[in-house]
């Protein structure tokens, strides 16, 4: 019987575990959140390359992460939280004068009509979308990172703000889009 | 909002449930609520991930990503671990067997060090000995893609590099160090190391994969492992070279003692330029004011350690810790000039003297600190100020360097040279001068006032007769005013002294000046 090789022993031995060890917990993580956190950077306002180089840059802190052993409950919240305090770092040294413009709103006016939403459904979204980008900053970042799951001590963590300010941020965020939706304008 | 969101505890929650169920108006509100959150989701469901841009490139591999930083952070192999357990009990009186010895020496040969191990080591040891010294203030010549300046740090004051290396999370308050240098280092989770040795020291070579900062060397004295020059390139394409000024004496050394023709170890290799094959005949005097003329075109004649020497019938043009581009910029302006040989080289171990002359300053508070503030209105302005000073007085005493050496070199002046030759060495002069008085004159509108305001009265212009030395005092005068103060002095006398060796500077250029433009009438 040839004997195995240490590396093959690790292996075998991370394979045994239920998350089968920290690469294959990464490489899940990434399959599932990397294009949330792209996008997530984009509306942060980093430019599409940037917000690429940052999304892997984030999923390999947390593979070092988990190597050093530290324990992570919730592994979305970490990697959005790390992902908002990179992201921004990012963007302030861009070499470009303005943040990335995805110009959503221009795309959804020119869009092509889709018989499955209808005219009525896309001005809805035109116009929550004109109401999110009149939020305030603190706002918008809360709101987006609800929407990604986090929960108020996490985006409090990541923005450096009290859960209870979270709170009262998404207050005033979801009331100033239900006064949008209800009038059907900005 | 909370209760929507499960943010309330339990018995909070109970609360919320029971009104609920006894109140409509806050159950539509709750509704209304919930309706408004379903349409975010739509939102982000639909516009978020439909409209915005796809990533631009395919997705790395996290797999192999994942195992660069296996390889990074494996431990050291089992043998080196014991090759330095061996280290640390060997002593005299312990004989390995000579067959031990010799299989010791070929595992270490085969099984060496990764660079990553070395860097780190390297680091460890040169970081231990800058514990063993306090911190004082260094003066350092900080050049980058757009020009170059002297700082004092520690330092405060907003800066382009200062941004620059806060976003790269890199101590810029200490650039040259083990310390500031391993620091960042372990910031990264990915990097590639390379040290190479010579006699003069050791250079550590880092890049990383991602950050700010892409690329970060530095050189350690052989001597006392002390960082002396630093490198560093960033994801934006700037780059930053940081040298260590000893007081002056780092500019004198590379202007008064020859560059030693040691053959490069790292970086390319300029080769000696190899005199046309029609030339003959040694280089003449007007050979190397043609020389002289071309390094003044480039600006390489000031304050840069570029050496111009006469030797073997050639004018050769030698230099030290110069940057791999800037060697090839140089060697390319002369590439023309016969009788000309470009030799570079690493850097020169300091000499014994020069590290003994090193002016100490104290840890970068001025000595008028609170005087400076309420003279210039705020810290911050002091900070600007000091700035801007210290950039005019260092580009000042670079003119200042550059005439000494053309008149060392040539101190009969043009009255020995063809009338080419004279007028070439004639106009690097006056426009030496002329940049010397601009400086002094920005020092004069910068500083003059703020002197006054702190009692000093006008200098008077006589005392130093020789240029050189009243624009070493100045330029001092104004490191000291901002950073420090050397152990001697009485910082209440340093107004008065400033306006008097600006006086003294002002009076002796514009002497040389005005001789300068008779010289070259007659």
């Amino acid at each position: 019987m040839v004997p195995l090789s240490l590396a093959a022993k690790l292996n075998s031995m991370a394979a045994a575990r239920p998350d089968g060890g920290p690469q294959q917990v990464v490489a899940r993580l990434f399959e599932e959140a990397r294009d949330d956190v792209y996008r997530y950077l984009l509306l942060i306002g980093l430019h599409p390359p940037q917000a690429q180089e940052a999304t892997q840059e984030v999923f390999l802190r947390l593979y070092t992460t988990l190597l050093k052993g530290v324990e992570i409950e919730n592994h979305r919240a970490w990697i959005f939280r790390v992902a908002h305090n990179y992201g921004l770092k990012v963007r302030t040294s861009q070499n470009r004068s303005h943040a990335f413009d995805p110009a959503l709103e221009q795309k959804l006016t020119s869009a092509e009509p889709d018989p499955e939403r209808g005219l009525a459904q896309r001005e809805r979204m035109a116009n929550l979308y004109h109401a999110i980008e009149g939020l305030s900053e603190q706002q918008r970042r809360c709101l987006l990172l609800r929407m990604e799951g986090l929960r108020y001590p996490e985006i409090g963590e990541a923005l450096g703000i009290s859960p209870s300010t979270v709170g009262e941020f998404l207050r005033r965020a979801l009331a100033r889009l239900q006064t949008v939706l209800k009038k059907g304008q900005p | 909002m909370r209760y929507c969101d499960g943010e309330l505890s339990t018995a909070e929650t109970a609360r919320v449930r029971s009104h609920l169920e006894a109140c409509w108006e806050c159950r539509a509100e709750l509704d209304r609520l919930q309706q408004t959150i379903a349409e975010c989701m739509e939102f982000r469901r639909t516009v978020l991930r439909e409209h915005l841009p796809p990533p631009p490139e395919p997705w790395k591999d996290l797999y192999t990503q994942m195992g660069r930083i296996d390889a990074a952070m494996a431990p050291p192999p089992l043998w080196r671990r014991a090759l330095r357990w061996l280290g640390d009990v060997a002593q005299p009186r312990i004989a390995l067997p000579a067959g031990a010895v010799a299989a010791l020496l070929l595992a270490f040969v085969l099984f060496r060090d990764t660079p990553s191990v070395q860097a780190a080591e390297l680091l460890q040891r040169a970081a231990a000995a800058e514990n063993k010294f306090p911190r004082t203030a260094r003066r350092l010549r900080i050049r980058t893609r757009s020009g170059s300046f002297t700082r004092l740090l520690p330092a405060g004051g907003p800066s382009p590099v200062a941004e620059l290396f806060a976003q790269a999370r890199y101590d810029w308050q200490d650039p040259l160090s083990a310390r500031s240098f391993g620091a960042w280092r372990d910031t990264l989770d990915r990097k590639d190391d390379e040290v190479a040795e010579d006699r003069e020291g050791f250079r550590i070579l880092t890049r990383a994969y991602a950050g700010e900062l892409r690329e970060a060397s530095m050189r350690l004295r052989r001597d006392d492992l002390r960082a002396v020059q630093g490198t560093f390139r960033f994801q934006n394409k700037e780059w930053v070279e940081v040298t260590e000024l000893e007081a002056g004496a780092a500019l004198a050394s590379a202007a008064e003692t020859p560059a030693p023709a040691a053959p490069i170890r790292t970086g390319a290799a300029v080769e000696p330029v190899a005199a046309p094959a029609a030339e003959s005949g040694d280089a003449t005097d007007a050979d190397e004011v043609k020389v002289w003329a071309l390094l003044h075109q480039l600006k390489a004649d000031l304050g840069e350690p570029v050496e111009i020497t006469r030797a073997e019938g050639k004018v050769r043009v030698s230099g030290v810790g110069l940057a791999e581009e800037r060697q090839q910029e140089i060697a390319a302006q002369l590439a023309a000039v016969p009788h000309v040989e470009v030799r570079f080289a690493d850097p020169a171990p300091v000499p014994a003297t020069a590290a003994a002359a090193r002016a100490t300053l104290r840890s970068g508070e001025s000595p008028l600190a609170a005087e400076l503030e309420r003279a210039f209105g705020s810290r911050a302005m002091v900070d600007t100020v000091a700035a801007e000073a210290l950039d005019h007085a260092d580009a000042l005493m670079a003119r200042a360097y550059a005439l000494r050496r053309l008149r060392e070199r040539f101190p009969q002046g043009a009255a020995t040279l063809p009338d080419s030759g004279a007028g070439a060495l004639g106009a690097i002069e006056r426009d030496h001068l002329n940049a010397l008085l601009a400086h002094a004159s920005q020092l004069d509108r910068l500083l003059a006032p703020a002197m006054r305001s702190l009692g000093a009265a006008d200098g008077g212009s006589e005392g130093e007769r020789n240029l050189f030395a009243a624009s070493y005092a100045l330029e001092r005068s104004v490191s000291m005013l901002f950073g420090g103060a050397d152990a001697a002095g009485d910082a209440r006398q340093l107004p008065a002294r400033l306006l008097e060796r600006l006086a003294q500077v002002q009076s002796l250029a514009r002497w040389q000046l005005a001789k300068a433009g008779t010289d070259s009438r007659e």
